[in-house]
């Protein structure tokens, strides 16, 4: 299981869950889950460290690959991940 | 009730991420058929319970979210008094060829909202090759598919600028209020309007950004087809937002979910029957939670703050 760092917690990723998902199933309230689809933009955090897959197409208004600017909801961690949310 | 002027809402544009995806999603979840696909790639549907050659239209884009909905009006002499009226109220509005970028349609007069929302009104479009019986009809043609929705319902609109945009709505196109929510100050949040029996035909809140989605609906018969589609929601893993419920504005059933490119979908059943006699129904903020999910009678954190 990949570990999602953010701020000073540790949240563990299961297989298959984007790193929203992974907030979803552990109450944790810090992003706000919306639409879980890539459109509504709510979701966008940073990834500061590690690797990932794009899951899914996102809407492209505020997101930055270059940066690593994401929706959560459209990205599944490969490694360990540092993010922070925007 | 002799239903003039704008007789219902027709139509919606939407942009999607993923048109193979959306495509599935409405075509086979929903249930809506596809009626073609234009030369630049749009992608036409319509359900099954409807005449019009198309009610929706999927346009693939950067970002999600409606191009535009259209209102079908009884003549096209009352697309003419409302060019002129538009623009002495003081809004954008222009022409569009019939025949142009919807197939079918006749010319649309397309009018730019205080809220930032383009409509268009039009009153003349070809029968769609599928349509419902109409000489001692059966209840359908082909037997309806996934959730069976049977058309486009209505659609909620976040945007700026809410008083002038409902003043338009109703003083220059006619609807009625139906029922609106206030906030503390006196101003209001939501308006809830119709153009025909329907206890709604849109609904537009009150937000800083124009022209924004919150979501659009496709009509279903009763509280059992609601049930069906929640199933359908979670055997297709598809993002649910809340439901089945009801709602205590319109009284409707209802499922919200998000589409593959997260523009919000509601599945709609039932509501009064709505007649112009009837004085309006007012919500304040303390109750509203109750007016949107009956049953939980609190709003859930994403209803105000999730658009496209
Ligand atoms: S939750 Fe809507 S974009 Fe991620
Ligand atoms: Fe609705």
């Amino acid at each position: 299981m990949n570990k999602i760092f953010v701020n000073n917690r540790i949240l563990l990723n299961k297989e298959h869950d984007s790193v929203l998902d992974t907030f979803e199933a552990l109450h944790d309230k810090h992003l706000l889950i919306g639409c879980r689809r890539g459109g509504c933009g709510k979701c966008l955090i940073k990834v500061l460290q590690g690797e990932y897959e794009v899951i899914r197409d996102m809407s492209q208004g505020n997101i930055d690959l270059k940066n690593n600017i994401v929706l959560a909801c459209c990205i599944k961690p490969k490694t360990d991940l540092k993010i922070t949310i925007l | 009730m002799a239903i003039k002027g704008v007789i219902r809402a027709g139509f919606m544009q939407l942009r999607v991420l993923d048109m193979e995806k959306s495509v599935h999603h409405y075509e086979d979840i929903l249930g809506l058929d596809k009626v073609g696909e234009t030369s630049d790639g749009r992608v036409l549907l319509k359900g099954y319970d409807e005449f019009d050659h198309h009610s929706l239209i999927l346009r693939k884009a950067d970002s999600p979210g409606m191009d535009f909905m259209g209102f079908k009006c009884d003549c096209e002499e009352f697309l003419d008094e409302v060019y002129e009226k538009t623009l002495a109220y003081g809004l954008e509005c222009q022409w569009v060829d019939a025949n142009s970028d919807q197939p079918g349609f006749g010319r649309r007069l397309a009018v730019k909202l205080p809220s930032g929302h383009r409509i268009d009104l039009y009153a003349s479009v070809e029968l769609a090759e599928k349509y419902p019986g109409l000489v001692s009809p059966e209840i359908w043609v082909e037997q309806p598919r996934g959730m069976s929705v049977k058309g486009f319902d209505h659609a909620l609109l976040y945007g700026p600028e809410l008083d002038k945009t409902v003043k338009y709505m109703t003083g220059v196109l006619g609807f009625h209020i139906v029922e609106r929510c206030d906030k503390p100050d006196g101003s209001q949040l939501v308006y809830w309007i119709t153009s025909s029996n329907k206890p709604h035909e849109v609904a537009f809140l009150e937000y800083d950004k124009p022209g924004k989605l919150h979501h659009v609906a496709f009509a279903l018969d009763n509280w059992n087809e609601i049930g069906h589609a929640a199933d359908l929601i979670t055997i297709n893993d598809i993002s649910m937002d809340a439901g089945p419920m009801r709602h205590g504005v319109t009284r409707g059933y209802t499922n919200y979910f998000f589409d593959p490119s997260g523009n919000r979908n509601e599945t709609y059943a039932g509501g009064y029957t709505y007649c112009p006699d009837h004085p309006i129904r007012v919500w304040d903020m303390d109750n509203i939670g109750r007016g949107i999910f009956y049953y939980e009678r609190k709003l859930n954190d994403r209803f105000l703050a999730i658009v496209t």
